[in-house]
């Protein structure tokens, strides 16, 4: 379990870094795919643990990209709220061990939910952390919209395509 | 004491999504000071590795690309030869010499002021408010900063940071660079910034509105900068506005370079940067 996520932290910064920021519509969207590392750590993490560990994945992404704590602030403040929005969606099922936060195990309509608030989160602390200021809130707004349906699209791509149901 | 020892204990994931937050905002903000980084120097050689690596691969599936534009700057090159040839030609030298006393041949005057170094793309951005963009040539290659950076369609950035085998620059899409400009119909004087809006287009500032500006009209750097020569493309005027309340025109140029198809570009050495700089120092001084 532990090594799964030590792996699926680097395949995601590699992915980031080398495909997903090359991906440029219009000058506006960019999936944020890394975030998927956050969304799918395990239930029983320890909390300081997935702090620290979304502070250095988003880190590393922001040494790449010249853009220090931007990335890093806003993964940590999913890593933060991860828990209470768990808490707020609530699934029919109960969250016993073992366990995972992911599509084949929680459905899809779960995911769903649970990935675009945090996606949402995520890109507006970013993108406002970015441009640092209140004025054209619109034209930054949308850039959230845009870049998170972009950013959810993928990562339900991902699921789908290695959905594992649970046994 | 225990009990605050013990207050913490609880809190502790609330304390540390604090100190996190901290350091990351610390970061955010002193942004502004990323020239001098240790950082970036450590990222920059390790990232132009990876980076580099992977653009050989993906530079394949553009070379048609690039080989177009690089074979529309070979032109444009072999015209300026020509040009150059004719005004050197000694008929025309003497013209020079009656209407210019100070041009004198194989003085100093002719001594040359740019160098340029080719250099390949190796991570470029035009989605962030602040882009930049990394370059396959370093210290070793005689890159330093503040160096110019050109594509083969105009100016691209300047350099801001250098490891032994890469360097970093400013992307002209970054909202904090600015290029001295001028429009080339009446040589009028004003600076190119970028909104963090499009790609595609910047703002032309400080054109006072009794100027004559059309659509169409060509952007060249004005060449008083000592990072730039002059006269170097950087777009054509896409739109004019008013700007209630205000004296200067609102324009909106083209750039004439596409940032997202950027294969390889040119490092501009201004071989008299140091002494510019130093009269400007004195300058200032007085």
């Amino acid at each position: 379990m532990l090594l799964s996520n030590i792996f699926r932290f680097f395949i995601v910064l590699i992915l980031q870094l080398l495909v997903f920021n090359n991906i440029q519509f219009s000058g506006y969207i960019n999936p944020f795919f890394y975030v998927l590392f956050i969304l799918l750590l395990p239930f029983e993490t320890p909390r300081w643990l997935m702090l620290i560990s979304s502070f250095l994945l988003g880190l590393t992404v922001d040494i790449f990209v010249h853009s220090y704590g931007m990335h890093a602030g806003a993964s940590v403040l999913i890593a933060y709220l991860r828990p209470y929005v768990i808490r707020f969606i609530r699934s029919n099922k109960e969250y016993e061990t073992g366990l995972l936060p992911t599509m084949g195990h929680l459905g899809f309509g779960w995911f769903l939910s649970y990935a675009s608030i945090l996606i949402f989160i995520h890109h507006f602390t970013y993108f406002f952390l970015e441009v640092f200021r209140f004025n054209d809130f619109l034209t930054t707004f949308y850039r959230v919209l845009f870049s998170s349906f972009a950013t959810l699209f993928v990562i339900i791509a991902q699921q789908f395509l290695f959905l594992k149901e649970r046994k | 004491m225990r009990y605050l020892l013990q207050f913490l204990w609880k809190n502790s994931a609330f304390l540390l999504f604090l100190i996190l937050e901290l350091i990351s905002i610390i970061l955010v903000v002193n942004l502004n000071k990323h020239q001098s980084s240790v950082f970036s120097n450590i990222s920059n050689q390790f990232g132009g590795k990876i980076f580099s690596s992977y653009s050989n691969i993906s530079n394949y599936f553009h070379l048609k690309e690039a080989n177009e534009q690089l074979s529309i700057e070979n032109s444009f090159l072999r015209k300026q030869i020509q040009f150059l040839q004719f005004n050197t030609d000694s008929t025309h030298f003497q013209l020079f010499s009656l209407i210019d006393t100070s041009y004198k041949f194989g003085e100093n005057s002719t001594k040359q002021q740019f160098d340029f170094i080719s250099a390949k793309v190796v991570s470029n951005s035009t989605n962030r408010q602040r882009n930049y963009i990394m370059l396959n040539k370093g210290k070793k290659h005689g890159v330093r900063k503040n160096m110019g950076i050109i594509g083969p369609n105009g100016i691209v950035g300047v350099v801001f940071e250098t490891s032994q085998d890469f360097s970093s620059g400013i992307s002209l899409l970054n909202i904090k660079q600015s290029v001295s400009a001028k429009l080339k119909s009446n040589n009028e004087l004003g600076t190119l910034i970028w909104d963090g809006n499009s790609p595609l287009y910047g703002k032309l500032e400080a054109i006072e509105n009794y100027v004559p500006v059309s659509i169409g009209d060509t952007v060249i750097t004005s060449g008083f900068s000592h990072i730039f020569p002059g006269d170097k493309y950087l777009g054509t005027v896409a739109e004019i506005k008013e700007i209630p309340g205000k004296t200067s025109w609102n324009i909106t140029v083209k750039f004439n370079t596409d940032f997202k198809k950027l294969y390889w570009v040119s490092i501009v050495r201004n071989l008299n940067y140091e002494q510019q700089m130093d009269l400007e120092a004195i300058e200032l001084e007085k």
